[in-house]
């Protein structure tokens, strides 16, 4: 319980609104939440710091670098809102039968009763 | 096994009913409650109605005799919940009350059966036990 209104607090919430205002459900979601955006953040910075390191190490062939910033770039990409909501994006049939497509596997759509 | 609520069930569990709204409690809520809870469980106990209470499905004939048995507790509960008067509760029609109860209890039946299982031991634990101790007894020579 201590952590739960200790984490809570930290993160900007006030005690009287913790004990009064929310329900419990409430109380363990925004926790859950704050504990989530901890370690997305820990994470992403996890990555930050191996992309970095991987960029700064010398490199003795072009390729080779602009393979690294190209790398560098996708990675810094995924960090923008709109790779957020594309993620969020639900795949449809059509999405998917392309991406099957794309890689060259044709997708058959399934013979109706009525056609034969 | 509960079904778990959704982000949306979690963030607006308000339910108005004839213009009154019912909330879940929260730990505030649950602290000045604890005192007509754990009387109420008691006399559930007395009753036994502990089956029926932990179940989940409150039946119109348990709750008539939760009123009946604990009366003074239910309407305190019911009216810090709706934070209304306690004479304000009294003068509802009897089908709004059933159905504002009903939802305090459909709200809250985690905290509810939880403090129940607290207080009385949970029998389904019991089994469990008595089946890991059957099972222990089977290795032993």
């Amino acid at each position: 319980m201590g952590e739960i209104f200790n984490t809570l607090i930290a993160y900007g919430h006030s005690i009287d609104d913790i004990k009064w205002k929310y329900t419990i459900d409430q109380v363990y979601f925004f926790f859950e939440k704050c504990k989530k955006m901890e370690l997305d953040s820990l994470r992403e910075n996890a990555m930050v710091t191996a992309n970095s390191m991987l960029l700064s190490t010398p490199v003795y062939d072009k390729r080779d670098v602009s393979k690294r910033r190209m790398a560098w770039e996708k990675f810094i990409q995924t960090l923008t809102w709109g790779s957020l909501e594309k993620k969020a994006h639900k795949k449809t049939v059509g999405d998917f039968k392309n991406m099957f497509s794309r890689v060259g596997l044709k997708v058959r759509q399934k013979k109706k009763d009525s056609d034969s | 096994m509960p079904k778990k609520k959704s982000d949306e069930e979690i963030i607006f569990p308000e339910i108005t009913i004839d213009g009154t709204t019912v909330k879940p409690w929260g730990f505030g809520a649950l602290f000045e409650l604890s005192d007509s809870l754990e009387k109420i469980l008691d006399k559930v106990e007395e009753k036994n109605l502990v089956e029926e209470i932990e179940s989940g499905f409150l039946t119109n004939i348990t709750l008539a005799r939760l009123f009946t048995i604990a009366n003074k507790e239910v309407l305190r509960i019911i009216a810090y919940t709706v934070a209304c008067d306690q004479d304000d509760v009294k003068g509802w029609e009897m089908d709004k009350g059933v159905k504002i109860a009903t939802v305090i209890y459909n709200q809250n039946k985690e905290t509810i059966v939880g403090a129940l299982k607290n207080a009385l031991g949970s029998p389904t634990q019991e089994k469990k036990t008595t089946k890991k101790n059957k099972k222990d007894g089977e290795h032993k020579p």
